[in-house]
């Protein structure tokens, strides 16, 4: 089973330019200075490519939204993966 | 009944106390009669109030279409439509050149509509997406009508709507300091709006502009004084709104049924990017979310700019205030309104991306939290969005007249 996570902290590590970056699944915009909607157009374009799947406008909008984590980016991975199986 | 009115207020008192005290099938019908009777109170014509309601009943049945084929097309055909619907109701210019002689069209409802029209497209982009999962169509035509925030916002989410109406998530917590901090607010609120706002109107630059036969003149004595009745006019408007958003998040929030936070302290922003954050924070959220990620995703996937990523954001920046100017007004003022906003955020994007490819990140952060640079970059951003807001203010006519006047009066 793939490893979302430390796949995703692959993608931030490489978009935010920071080799030593930790993220966890409680990491949310709040704990990172640079994570602005720009860098997010970065992150969605590397997670598509990472991942080989398409993020749909809403689920943009909801990954976006106040007290979301980089846990709620990896459950949504999760479930896009599990359904293109 | 006029903005936070008396019958405003009597009708938000009455429904704070209804529905804290119920749930259900009561609490949605009653909810529901208060907001069409307040939105009659406004339309005070069948045509109008039709308008209205059908383009709420369009908007539910083009989500229940797109969440049954979540197809992309789809989605954009009905996004289209909408947009069309809205260009039409709002009465931009281009309709008239279409449409010259309908005189239907003057009594179609604009009223609450520009936040309406970024409710219902919400919606069904959502529910194409499949983030809402049920949509029933009484929360959503309460959603949609929602009294409190019908003609100026904020921009609630629905699925943010829906979880406080059925009590996944609380509005307020049940204690008697939260609801008395919901009180206070709604006071202050009213301080703002009807003291503080009215003290300044007098003094600010929508009220010292006269156009007659003879021109456009402004009520001044000095270039300092201009300057001043400009600032004035950002103050101006922020005790305006704010206090009318503190009243509306007051109120909401007693009913179970909180807001999203509009205003942060924006005469601290630090850049334009920050300035959008902190003022109108639904308005940019939801731009956010509907217009500049679709924007620069397209454009990123699109193989005509895949050799030119950096204009990209530029790209859907210009976009994104481009729909900003047009939606806040029909004027041409409005557009440059937007445009300028645009022009500025690509502005610090440059300025961003150059000093941190020259520094690196770490050192530009570092450069930026500095105690000076951090004065002017606040120093900078208040000069620069209080003159934007001249286009905010004045016609597209007026414009040329106010510079003339600020730079050949004496200070």
């Amino acid at each position: 089973m793939r490893d979302v996570l430390n796949e995703v902290q692959a993608v931030f590590r490489d978009v935010f330019g920071d080799d030593e970056l930790v993220i966890g699944r409680a990491t949310s915009a709040d704990d990172l200075d640079d994570w602005n909607s720009i860098a997010n157009i970065g992150l969605f374009v590397a997670i598509e490519r990472a991942f080989g799947v398409k993020l749909a406008t809403a689920e943009m909008a909801q990954l976006t939204r106040e007290r979301q984590t980089v846990g709620d980016l990896v459950d949504l991975l999760e479930r896009k993966l599990a359904a293109s199986g | 009944m006029s903005l936070l009115s008396a019958k405003f207020l009597a009708l938000a008192f009455l429904s704070a106390i209804v529905l804290s005290a119920s749930r259900g099938r009561i609490a949605t019908l009653f909810f529901l009669g208060v907001n069409v009777v307040f939105a009659w109170s406004y339309l005070q014509d069948p045509v109008g109030l039709g308008s209205t309601l059908g383009l709420c009943v369009a908007g539910f049945f083009f989500a229940r279409w797109t969440a049954r084929l979540r197809s992309a097309r789809a989605t954009a055909c009905a996004v289209s439509t909408l947009v069309i619907a809205f260009v039409v109701l709002r009465g931009y210019d281009i309709v008239r050149v279409f449409l010259p002689d309908v005189e239907l069209l003057d009594r179609l409802s604009t009223v609450g509509l520009s936040f309406l029209f970024f409710k219902i497209v919400h919606v069904v982009v959502d529910s194409a997406g499949g983030t809402i999962e049920s949509l029933r169509f009484h929360s959503y035509l309460n959603y949609c009508l929602n009294f409190t925030t019908f003609l100026m916002g904020p921009i609630q989410r629905y699925q943010d709507f829906t979880d406080q109406w059925e009590r996944k998530q609380r509005a307020l917590a049940p204690t008697f300091e939260a609801h008395l901090g919901a009180v206070n607010r709604v006071l202050r609120g009213l301080v703002k709006k009807f003291v503080l706002a009215e003290a300044l109107a007098p003094y600010a630059l929508h009220s010292r502009v006269a156009s007659g036969p003879d021109g456009v003149a402004f009520d001044v004595g000095s270039s300092g004084e201009l300057v001043v009745a400009t600032y004035l006019f950002y103050f101006f408007l922020y005790f305006d709104f704010s206090g009318y958003c503190d009243v509306v998040i007051g109120f909401g929030s007693l009913m179970g049924i909180k807001p999203p936070e509009n205003f942060r302290t924006p005469f601290l922003s630090r850049n334009v990017s920050d300035y959008w954050k902190r003022v109108h924070g639904s308005l940019t959220s939801w731009l956010t979310d509907y217009v500049f990620n679709p924007l620069s995703m397209a454009a990123m996937r699109s193989r005509l700019l895949a050799s030119r990523r950096t204009l990209v954001i530029p790209i859907a920046l210009m976009g994104t205030m481009f729909v900003s100017g047009v939606w806040h007004g029909t004027s041409l003022a409005f557009l440059c309104f937007g445009l300028i906003h645009g022009v500025m955020l690509i502005a610090h994007h440059v300025y961003r991306e150059f000093l941190s490819a020259r520094m690196g990140r770490k050192r530009f952060a570092a450069f930026s939290s500095q105690p000076l640079v951090h004065a002017c970059a606040v120093l900078v951003t208040f000069q620069v969005t209080s003159f934007a807001y001249v286009f905010f203010v004045l016609e597209i006519e007026e414009i040329g007249p106010f510079v003339t006047t600020l730079l050949s009066l004496g200070s």
